[in-house]
């Protein structure tokens, strides 16, 4: 009911957004994120009208092949090319975004340890800046050039602390390092490690010598 | 005979919006207009012609423009292909000296047909500029165009549309419209099974996957 009450594009008829995916031409790329964007895209994506007008007839091995998403291996090379740069500039595959999905419920953090991340992301030296945030399509462009989304903002830990990315990236460098020349630790040990904390006098409960119980 | 001018405003909800004016020949680009006017033959054209269909007052003054700005539109186009086709080099087929003139002029209309379509097809900066608003505004002028039955302007807002979503992905889609991710985690599953990249994997490169 969300998308029926606050998207735009629910209060047109089907009949206007088959116009509007018709004007997609042959970008046939889109209706497959399309199909996954919601219920009723879905259900639009597989009218036969749309492809129909995008040229291809109800009965086509394209549109089988289509239904049953088994056809990314006959794609042509330029098309696969343009998934690729999608998938990256989604940062992460399918695989790699369940497993990042399910990390938070792991009782580890495993997500900090290499293996674990997605493989776009391991690319970098460090693992900390992925190229998915890059619109680069190049593997081995400069990180630096294209900063990972995720650095920008700060976290405020009371009124007087605000952590931002430029405190936690030396202690993740550092962490990073010594997992590589040591045993491999625990993500847990990771984060139980960063010792940030606020010893401002507002935030000390103890019992004071003033107001001890008579 | 036909008004020179034609006066219309939204009377939805019981309530009187404001009174745009337009040319007859502007009004003409709306079929329900023209249907409209032709009902009205006999009837005065001093009082504003009520517009159902829950047009905001300010989308209608948008229309309103962008019929203006493209009432000649037609003519003028036909003009400029003509002039185009002048030139026998810009003929396709080309025609020369030895055809006769029945044969000549059938592909010359036939040619000059299919280009005052495609171009009256193509938005111009005008219009580029007209559709530069939030998304939100261009669904308005989509389904007001819709209603109006201005079939240039439905084509025009669904291309603007259309360009929006190019090249996006299932996310950025979901961001531009504000649309939330509606499947069930059990639905989400069986289409990432069924439907997911199957091959590419985001560390394949394109060669991977020949």
């Amino acid at each position: 009911m969300h998308n029926v009450n606050h998207s735009h594009i629910y209060r047109l008829p089907d009949k206007l957004v088959l116009r509007i995916l018709r004007y997609l031409g042959h970008d046939t790329l889109t209706l497959l994120y399309l199909r996954r964007v919601s219920r009723r895209f879905r259900r639009i994506i597989y009218e036969p009208e749309i492809w129909e007008a995008m040229g291809f007839g109800p009965h086509t091995p394209f549109l089988s092949s289509f239904i049953r998403s088994e056809f990314e291996c006959s794609f042509p090379r330029d098309l696969k090319e343009e998934l690729w740069r999608r998938i990256q500039k989604d940062g992460i595959c399918d695989e790699c975004r369940m497993r990042r999905l399910g990390a938070p419920h792991k009782p580890n953090a495993g997500w900090l340890r290499s293996p674990n991340l997605c493989p776009v992301m391991s690319r970098s030296p460090l693992g900390l800046h992925c190229d998915g945030c890059s619109s680069s399509s190049s593997s081995s462009g400069s990180h630096d050039a294209h900063p990972c989304l995720g650095r920008h903002g700060a976290v405020r830990l009371c009124e007087h602390v605000k952590i931002s990315w430029a405190d936690i990236e030396p202690y993740l460098s550092e962490w990073w390092q010594q997992q590589q020349q040591q045993d491999p630790q625990d993500g847990q040990a990771c984060l139980d490690g960063f010792g940030i904390e606020c010893r401002d006098p507002s935030h000390d409960f103890r019992c004071s010598a003033e107001d001890a119980p008579t | 005979m036909a008004p020179t001018h034609i006066s219309v405003k939204n009377v939805d909800n019981g309530r009187d919006g404001e009174v745009f004016t337009i040319t007859y020949q502007a009004a003409m680009q709306s079929g329900i207009l023209k249907d409209l006017i032709s009902d009205f033959e006999h009837a005065s054209f001093d009082e504003a012609i009520p517009l159902m269909g829950n047009i905001s007052d300010h989308t209608l003054g948008r229309i309103i423009s962008w019929l203006t700005i493209h009432s000649r539109d037609v003519a003028r186009i036909t003009e400029q292909v003509k002039e185009f086709l002048e030139n026998p080099q810009n003929r396709q087929p080309p025609t020369g000296p030895g055809m006769d003139d029945d044969a000549v002029n059938k592909a010359l209309s036939s040619q000059e047909r299919t280009l005052v379509a495609e171009k009256l097809k193509t938005l111009t900066p005008w219009d580029v500029q007209f559709f530069e608003v939030p998304t939100d505004e261009v669904f308005d002028i989509l389904l007001a165009a819709n209603y109006l039955d201005i079939q240039r302007l439905v084509d025009f807002s669904s291309q603007t549309v259309a360009n929006m979503i190019k090249g996006k992905t299932t996310e950025q889609i979901r961001d531009l419209f504000g649309i939330v991710n509606d499947f069930t985690p059990e639905e989400e599953d069986e289409l990432r099974r069924t439907e997911g990249w199957a091959l590419p994997r985001c560390d394949w490169t394109p060669e991977q996957w020949q």
